[in-house]
């Protein structure tokens, strides 16, 4: 394989590479970056055998085809390299790297393409269903943070993902809290498909989608595979194959309690209340009462926080403990100016929702003292 | 002089039945092996008040007709071997012939047992250390024997019996082996008249693991097999998704006797390699077959352990047996790892980066690549605890090595600190000062977790309901073994609540803690070391200020709660003595 090319060109390529990159692997394979040069395009892909990106690079010149594979340090190295300039890439049959920009001259050992281990799809596609990449980010980056971050519970450690006809629903969960989020897509798929999709597939691609972009992008569904495929890339997961708890039941459908409130003020509140605790688990007392809403945080021996809030507030006067992380997590995800919460009891689960996102819903479970 | 007497028949007994029974469950477990050495293909199990007031087996075997009836009595009396040459091939469970000689010693004991060629049964009441009743009744086929009284002439044994829960998990356990290692025996136990293990007949294995460990572990069963002329293994592992964090789930059978090896064992942690996390054990049934001549069961008198002529060979077996079955399912490398085809191929990518690198470098570029000892962040960061030990007031912090230890400097020492042991005493004295309070802040479940349990675990559990509650950790059953978790401590925040659940029910079932302020101790401590960070967890700089500000906010923070130091501290005096500097 032999290549030339610009330093903006490939970089921006590889440094989109680079996350996809097993970290710590014992297989030296993977941590190496799999070069392809084919007609007019240089392919990069790199894995960690539960997620892999191949990314399709313009290169100014493709002075012979073939593929390699190309220790991660390439990146580091190209990045030192003057701005703009052209660099030439060279492997011979053994895999020996040869990189040259200007009077640089760099080797170092690569390692056979043909051993890249490659994520299979299955034989047969499943379904496919086409989703604009704006609406594919808001459904993902208004949910993704729910989810349980600890990986020994499999099937919480993703993004639940649900498709029938032309709806769409997508749940995370960590079993103290849950997002819920519902949509509709142009192209409606037969039948019914539901996934749970690897958190860090989820991060990955809200990272590469573009929160602006009106274009669709094709999602392909596999028996244990999900294929995002971008205009310039390809993104190839495996999914979680474990059940998914059941989350309707869990979302409160009657209230007795209703309160509006101005976002920016419940923030502050809760970020200057939360100050005064040093405990590992920061714990908010809210009480609705008459259009008002009091905080308190307590601690044994470090102070007492008050701040008290103007509301819109309907039902009988109430006192709530939750997790701050919790809410403020659902406050940082969306940028609405004001939000809602409902409650039935200081016993069960409360919803949160966001001004003009009626789609979203978010269910937070309280703290018993 | 006459000092020197021959010991009277029952007192031999007596202290036979030391050996033999050393307590219910031990009592359980001779019986039903006489049992399926009868041909019994269906027993059942009656357990009372532990075993001390009844234990009643049931079988429908061979039965004995009167004379050998009576003779089963006598020690050494055994239809399994006649001459000691008899031990080198001996197929049955059973052959010393002490068992029932030596339970009759210890309890009032009652036989009742027909053979299918005597038209009547026959009833022998033995109390005292002889016969004091032999009848004609009428009975099925087959054996009862009902001990009654359990140890009531050994007040010393009686005394040191653990309590009854225990006793009772003790029992679960010994019918549990015995029930696993035949496939076409059916066991029932009942305790106080409820049942609480059924074995079904030809059931198959896995339906059996099922029944009793639940659906997870069933469905993590990945058979092994492999054989040698003279040894063959067979049987099914667990993947390590499901582990226990003791012994308690390694069952070994060697012709079809359940026994422990600790050799054996470690064969099959060894098979598992780096699957499995420190301090966590596999789930395995591995049945070992061998030619009797290559085993010598008669090394300890519950027949617990076996001495093999050729140890090493079945070790070897065993652990290619596990790493096959591992690899099989995929499981070798990485959890995942089925892109791959095989581990040939996996061991043809490290050769070929080995040999590539080889050409490359020489020695001298290697070395300059070879990493520091200490890596991360450097900061100037002190952390200012605004507690007493001023001892600390100074410490700054330099960073973590090889993602385990935290260093930082302290008045010109060198200060080293265990990340998972600072963690877990800054968790376990956050538990216990909520607990002591009696303010425990709880976060209820929005799904609730379901765990499945033995039977031994679910009785541990509903003995400690009281503890896990006042902890703030509610289960409710959840049909079968099965129990849901529906709210537990807000301290141990985003980690999954079910492992650590299990963990506390297993250290809570083997200590067999006697008071609940133990309980409730022990089982504190267990949370703090699961939710702790590891060794090996790489943390951000937020993170280790945020530990170690609290770390030095504790008043006494020189052990942890399994004793360990998590902080070691070194002079400059020592440094410079090291580096031959002062002497």
């Amino acid at each position: 394989m032999k290549i030339k090319t610009n330093k903006e060109e490939i970089l921006n390529s590889l440094q989109v590479a680079q996350y996809f990159i097993a970290s710590g692997s014992t297989l030296p394979l993977l941590s190496n970056i799999l070069f392809e040069a084919d007609g007019d395009f240089l392919n990069l892909t790199a894995t960690d055998m539960d997620i892999s990106a191949k990314i399709k690079c313009k290169v100014e010149n493709i002075k012979e085809e073939g593929k390699t594979t190309i220790p991660r340090k390439i990146i580091a190295l190209i990045k030192e390299f003057e701005d703009g300039a052209d660099i030439t890439i060279e492997s011979d049959k053994n895999d020996n790297i040869n990189l040259k920009c200007k009077k640089s001259n760099y080797k170092m050992p690569g390692l056979p393409a043909e051993d890249f281990p490659a994520l299979q799809l299955d034989d047969k596609k499943l379904e496919s269903v086409k989703i604009s990449q704006s609406l594919l980010k808001e459904i993902l980056d208004n949910i993704q943070y729910a989810a349980l971050k600890d990986t020994s519970k499999r099937n919480l450690n993703g993004v639940f993902m649900k498709f029938e006809g032309n709806k769409i629903e997508a749940v995370a969960t960590d079993a103290h809290r849950l997002a819920y989020y519902k949509a509709e897509t142009k192209s409606p798929v037969k039948g019914k498909l539901d996934y749970i999709v690897p958190l860090k597939t989820i991060n990955e691609v809200s990272r590469v989608l573009n929160p602006g972009d009106e274009n669709e992008i094709t999602l392909n569904f596999y028996e244990k595979v999900i294929e995002f495929i971008f205009p310039n890339m390809e993104i190839v997961s495996r999914v979680i194959d474990e059940n998914y708890p059941n989350y309707s039941q869990v979302i409160p459908k009657d209230f007795n309690m209703k309160a509006l409130i101005k976002k920016e003020e419940l923030a502050a509140s809760i970020r200057r209340a939360a100050v005064i605790s040093s405990d590992k688990s920061k714990i908010v007392l809210f009480k609705f009462e008459n259009n008002k809403l009091f905080i308190n945080v307590s601690t044994a021996d470090e102070g007492e926080a008050f701040e008290e809030i103007d509301i819109t507030y309907e039902g009988e006067p109430i006192e709530v403990s939750y997790n701050a992380v919790y809410i403020m997590d659902f406050l940082k995800a969306n940028e609405s100016e004001n939000i809602e919460i409902k409650l039935i009891s200081s016993m069960n689960p409360g919803v949160m929702k966001a001004e003009g996102k009626e789609n979203l819903t978010y269910v937070i479970m309280p703290i018993r003292k | 002089m006459g000092i020197i007497q021959v010991l009277p028949d029952n007192v031999a007994n007596q202290i036979a039945a030391g050996e033999v029974v050393v307590r219910p469950a031990s009592c359980v477990k001779e019986l039903i092996e006489n049992s399926i050495d009868a041909g019994a293909k269906n027993i059942t199990v009656n357990v009372e008040d532990a075993g001390k007031k009844l234990i009643e087996i049931k079988d429908d075997g061979c039965g004995m007709d009167e004379t050998d009836a009576v003779n089963s009595f006598l020690r050494h009396a055994t239809s399994k071997i006649k001459v000691i040459s008899d031990l080198d091939s001996v197929q049955t469970l059973g052959f010393r012939g002490e068992a029932l000689a030596s339970i009759a010693s210890v309890s009032r004991l009652e036989m009742i047992t027909r053979t299918k060629d005597e038209e009547a049964a026959v009833r022998i009441l033995f109390d005292n250390g002889k016969i004091q009743k032999k009848e004609k009744t009428a009975a099925n086929c087959g054996t009862v024997i009902r001990v009654r009284d359990l140890f009531y002439n050994t007040p010393a044994r009686l005394k040191f019996l653990k309590s009854k829960y225990t006793e009772e998990a003790h029992i679960i356990d010994a019918v549990m082996a015995q029930g696993l290692s035949k496939e076409d025996v059916s066991i029932k136990l009942f305790i106080d008249g409820k049942e609480t293990l059924v074995f079904p007949p030809a059931s198959g294995f896995k339906e059996k693991v099922r029944s009793v460990f639940g659906t997870e572990a069933h469905d993590a069963l990945l058979e092994i097999g492999e054989y040698t002329d003279n040894i063959k293994i067979t049987g099914f592992i667990c993947a390590p998704s499901v582990t226990k964090n003791n012994r308690s789930a390694q069952f070994l059978f060697v012709n079809g006797r359940a026994v422990s090896s600790r050799a054996l064992s470690y064969a099959v942690y060894e098979g598992y390699g780096t699957l499995l996390m420190k301090g966590n054990y596999p789930v395995t049934f591995i049945f070992v077959e061998i030619n009797p001549s290559f085993v010598d069961v008669n090394v300890h008198p519950a027949k617990a352990e076996v001495k093999f002529r050729n140890e090493h060979d079945i070790y070897v077996l065993i652990k290619k047996a596990v790493e096959n079955a591992l690899h099989a399912a995929n499981l070798s490398r990485s959890a995942y790892a089925d892109v791959f085809d095989s581990a040939q191929a996996a061991d043809k990518y490290g050769a070929a980066a080995r040999e590539s690198v080889n050409r490359f470098f020489t020695q001298e570029s290697a070395a300059l690549f070879s990493s520091p000892l200490v890596s991360g962040p450097r900061s100037d960061v002190s952390f200012q605890a605004q507690s007493q030990r001023r001892e600390y007031f100074n410490f700054r912090f330099l960073g973590q090595v090889n993602t385990t230890y935290i260093v930082g400097e302290e008045n010109g020492s060198l200060v080293i600190i265990d990340q998972h042991a600072a963690h877990e005493k800054v968790l376990y004295e956050a538990i216990m000062k909520e607990l002591n309070s009696g303010e425990v802040k709880v976060q209820e479940m929005l799904i609730p977790e379901v765990i499945e349990m033995t039977p031994a675990e679910k009785l541990t559990v509903s003995n400690n309901l009281e503890v896990f509650a006042k902890m703030g950790i509610e289960l409710e059953p959840f049909g079968g073994n099965a129990y849901s978790i529906r709210s537990h401590p807000v301290l141990i925040k985003n980690k999954a609540i079910g492992g650590i659940v299990k963990s506390i029910v297993d250290s809570l079932k083997e200590k067999g803690t006697a008071s609940a302020d133990e309980a409730m101790k022990d089982a504190a401590a267990t949370m703090a070391c699961r939710a702790a960070y590891k060794a090996g967890d790489a943390l951000s700089q937020n993170e280790i200020e945020a530990l170690l500000g609290e770390y030095f906010e504790i008043d006494a923070p020189f052990s942890c709660p399994h004793g360990r130091p998590p902080i070691v501290k070194i002079g400059f005096e020592e440094i410079e003595k090291m580096f031959k500097r002062k002497l």
